[in-house]
């Protein structure tokens, strides 16, 4: 049974592929799970293996082109078999005849979505020796529209099959979403993407009514998508019999708190260490800067400063992951988790390498404040290289916490507590003492950090901690 | 308003110069008695006496010679060759004296001249007799070139041509001088430099000169009946070149035609075509193109010559290549 090949689709963010190597030639017999074509993706270069025996009908593509993904590259068929047919449905495909009959179709409301992918003609602009057939003013055009011809599906009609200037004015103005002012306006600030809009003024245009109806849906998709439950009386009970207390739509900031930790957990593997902190010294020079001044500072003030200063020594826990590249960040810009009326929260205090304790005190406080009242703006709690969380005030004896992502670290602080430590005497004896201890715990994501470096780090904040000084000079 | 020819309408700009100003001088072969080989210099010798109109011996390199002379001495020289190819003739004295001689006298002596010649085929001159030599007098410094259209562009630059204090060459067109014209009762001189927009439009501009202007006007009219709008643009001068009006115009309609009836090989049209890739490259939408003589000498048999000409068919087949 004959089969058209196509450039497959090797990963969610491929749009295209191009071709490397031709194992085989035509008129070559190949085996099921023979390599057949080696295609290079954005990552990497992979071998494609054949999945059924025949002989190499047609080679649709040459070495090095580049081709949408899911579009035919070659046609294999049984030894004897005629696939003239096929292959002529394959060059149809390639050249983007079979995509006109499907768009006439499409209903005078379509949605934005799909007129986007009627535009794109499904084949391969035309070029010359590997380089693109576009004219110089064409070029000009769509780099002023900020259009990008890397990979760009346009037929050209211009000059002997070029792209022109037109066809560029064309590409945009059949991908542009025709939206009224008022709608863009209203989709903005609600947050809604055009893209998800049914537009249903003159040629799909999203009007106004368009826009609140959208919110309207959005506002009833999480009440449809609840567990079913079946009412009885004024009692509600789930599928399986339990009575409800309440239903909460997951959505909003719960949503988003859901799933960037389900993401970080999920993506980042974790690594813990935990040190003890004794805090006798801290908490002695602490009153006695409170006794100095009016700005009172808290253990938390003193525990930003001392992590500040570990992050400097170790840039590489002020990190982030950005796609194929770590990223080590000079600003350090603190974030202290803080529980708000909504959720979660953690407002960040930028450029905080150089603030003393005192001004990193002067500098939190509002920013507890904005978020205990859900006011922080948003760019008070985005922009974090490292977050830190003090659950010291309820007398947690230690916790975990994850990640927030893009950072690489969190430090988790629970409560101080008397407690009995052996401690040595400057004569080298030891004895029990009854002293305030702490425990902090450093998780990191073991992607980029590695156990040695973590526990320095976490070291490095208990020493200093220790020998609190050395957070005031 | 008033109808006249061609060549009426460059003896009516001969006959107001002359009558202004005592210093203009005629030379020329047949220009007196015959009133011109193309009957341009009709009744001027009865007008201005034979010291003004002078008829000149069958000697191109003579009598442009003694036209050079003139100018220097203060006169103002209108010289006539009988056909532009004769420029050959007398080539030394055009370009290597009248067009040198203020750079080579560090601008202690100029030359006020301006030579007359017609240029273009169609008559079953043959190839000695038929040639259009504005691209290679304007490959040299020194002396400007004038390639006008209808008879009011013709009488308007060739008065400014007169009153220019340096050398001008200036081309008339062999095959216009029996056209009729509408002239305008009193028409002033043009500015030489400046092109002229003789038609507007959006989708191509179709550089021109001479009679190409109103071929590509006609050729226009039938495009723009198919819904293509050409842009026409009337040169006037090769030298100065007015890259300006074409610049714009191209920036408008990325797309370039220039339309002349020299031979194409390293022509006006080459010229600007390189003019406006140096310039305005990323404005471009398709390759410049140009509508030309082939290279090849121009026959004598009609039947040999008229497909070669550039016509208005040859200008409307050349934009349809740009909107297939």
């Amino acid at each position: 049974m004959a089969e058209i090949i196509i450039m497959p689709k090797l990963g969610f963010n491929m749009n295209e592929g191009k071709l490397v190597q031709w194992y085989k030639n035509e008129g070559n017999t190949v085996s099921k799970g023979e390599p057949l074509f080696s295609v290079e993706t954005d990552k990497t270069n992979m071998d494609i293996e054949a999945t059924e025996n025949g002989v190499v009908k047609k080679l649709l593509i040459r070495e090095g082109d580049k081709i949408p993904v899911t579009l035919p590259i070659a046609v294999v068929g049984g030894a004897d078999e005629d696939v003239s047919a096929l292959i002529e449905d394959a060059i149809g495909q390639l050249s983007g005849g079979g995509a006109a009959p499907a768009a006439e179709e499409e209903p005078a409301a379509a949605p934005a979505e799909a007129k986007k992918a009627e535009a794109k003609p499904a084949a391969a602009p035309k070029t010359e020796g590997g380089r693109m057939k576009i004219t110089p003013r064409a070029r000009r055009v769509a780099a002023e529209n900020g259009l990008s011809l890397e990979g760009i599906q346009i037929e050209g009609t211009g000059w002997d099959g070029g792209i022109c200037e037109q066809d560029i004015l064309d590409y945009l103005e059949s991908t542009a979403i025709k939206a009224t002012p008022v709608a863009q306006a209203m989709a903005k600030a609600e947050g809604i993407e055009l893209e998800t809009v049914t537009g249903t003024g003159i040629n799909g245009k999203i009007m106004k009514e368009d826009v609140e109806k959208a919110l309207a849906a959005k506002a009833k998709a999480p009440a449809a998508e609840a567990a079913c439950t079946c009412q009885e009386g004024e009692k509600k009970f789930s599928p399986d019999g339990k009575e409800i207390l309440e239903e909460v739509p997951y959505a909003g900031v719960r949503k988003v708190i859901g799933d960037r930790l389900s993401e970080s957990k999920f993506t980042a593997p974790h690594l813990y260490f935990t040190q003890k902190v004794n805090l006798e010294k801290l908490l002695e020079i602490r009153k006695q800067v409170n006794g100095a001044q009016e700005k009172k500072t808290s253990v938390t003030d003193y525990i930003a400063k001392a992590t500040i200063i570990a992050l400097q020594k170790y840039p590489d826990m002020n990190a982030s992951l950005v796609g194929e590249t770590i990223v080590k960040y000079k600003s350090v810009n603190l974030g202290i988790a803080v529980a708000s009326p909504t959720g979660l929260i953690v407002p960040n205090i930028k450029d905080s390498q150089n603030l003393s304790v005192v001004e990193i005190s002067k500098a939190s406080s509002p920013l507890f404040e904005k978020a205990r009242e859900g006011k922080l703006a948003i760019d008070e709690y985005t922009g974090g290289t490292f977050t830190i969380s003090n659950l010291g005030m309820f007398g947690i004896e230690n916790f975990t916490a994850i990640i927030n992502p893009p950072e690489v670290g969190i430090l988790s602080i629970s409560s101080t507590k008397d407690e009995p430590v052996v401690v040595t005497k400057e004569d080298g004896t030891k004895e029990i003492a009854i002293k305030p201890m702490m425990n902090i715990q450093v998780s990191v994501d073991h992607r980029i950090i590695d156990g040695l470096l973590a526990a320095q780090f976490v070291t490095e904040i208990k020493t200093l901690l220790e020998n609190p000084i050395s957070l005031l000079v | 308003m008033k109808e006249i020819t061609y060549a009426q309408a460059i003896c009516e700009a001969l006959d107001e110069e002359m009558e202004r100003d005592e210093n203009i001088v005629m030379l020329g072969e047949d220009i007196g008695f015959i009133g011109g080989n193309f009957k341009t210099t009709v009744g001027l010798m009865e007008k201005y006496g034979d010291l003004r109109v002078k008829d000149t011996p069958i000697s191109e390199q003579g009598f442009v010679g003694m036209g050079v002379g003139m100018a220097l001495t203060g006169l103002r020289p209108v010289v006539e060759l009988m056909f532009s190819d004769f420029l050959l003739v007398a080539a030394d004295q055009v370009i290597n004296q009248m067009a040198k001689i203020r750079y080579m006298s560090g601008g202690q002596a100029n030359v006020p001249m301006t030579i007359r010649c017609p240029i273009g085929a169609g008559r079953s001159s043959a190839a000695q007799h038929s040639q259009s030599m504005q691209a290679m007098v304007a490959q040299f410094p020194g002396c400007k070139i004038v390639v006008p259209s209808t008879a009011q562009e013709a009488k308007g630059l060739l008065k400014t041509a007169i009153r220019d204090d340096d050398p001008v060459i200036f081309f008339e067109h062999k095959m216009e001088y029996n056209k009729k014209y509408q002239l305008d009762d009193i028409v002033e001189p043009i500015p030489l430099g400046k092109a002229r927009i003789a038609r507007e439009g959006k989708d191509i501009t179709i550089v021109a000169t001479s009679s190409m202007v109103m071929k590509s006007e006609e050729a226009a009219e039938k495009l723009a009946k198919e819904g293509i709008d050409c842009e026409v643009i009337d040169l006037r001068t090769i030298v100065p070149l007015d890259k300006e009006t074409i610049i714009e115009s191209v920036k408008k309609t990325g797309k370039l035609i220039v339309a002349d009836e020299a031979h194409e090989r390293c022509g006006i049209g080459a010229e600007i075509a390189a003019a406006v890739a140096d310039d305005i490259f990323y404005y471009l939408d398709a390759p410049c193109g140009r509508v030309n003589n082939p290279n090849v000498p121009l026959p004598f048999s009609p039947a040999l010559e008229f497909p070669l000409i550039p016509s208005a068919d040859k200008v409307y087949e050349k934009v349809k290549t740009y909107f297939k």
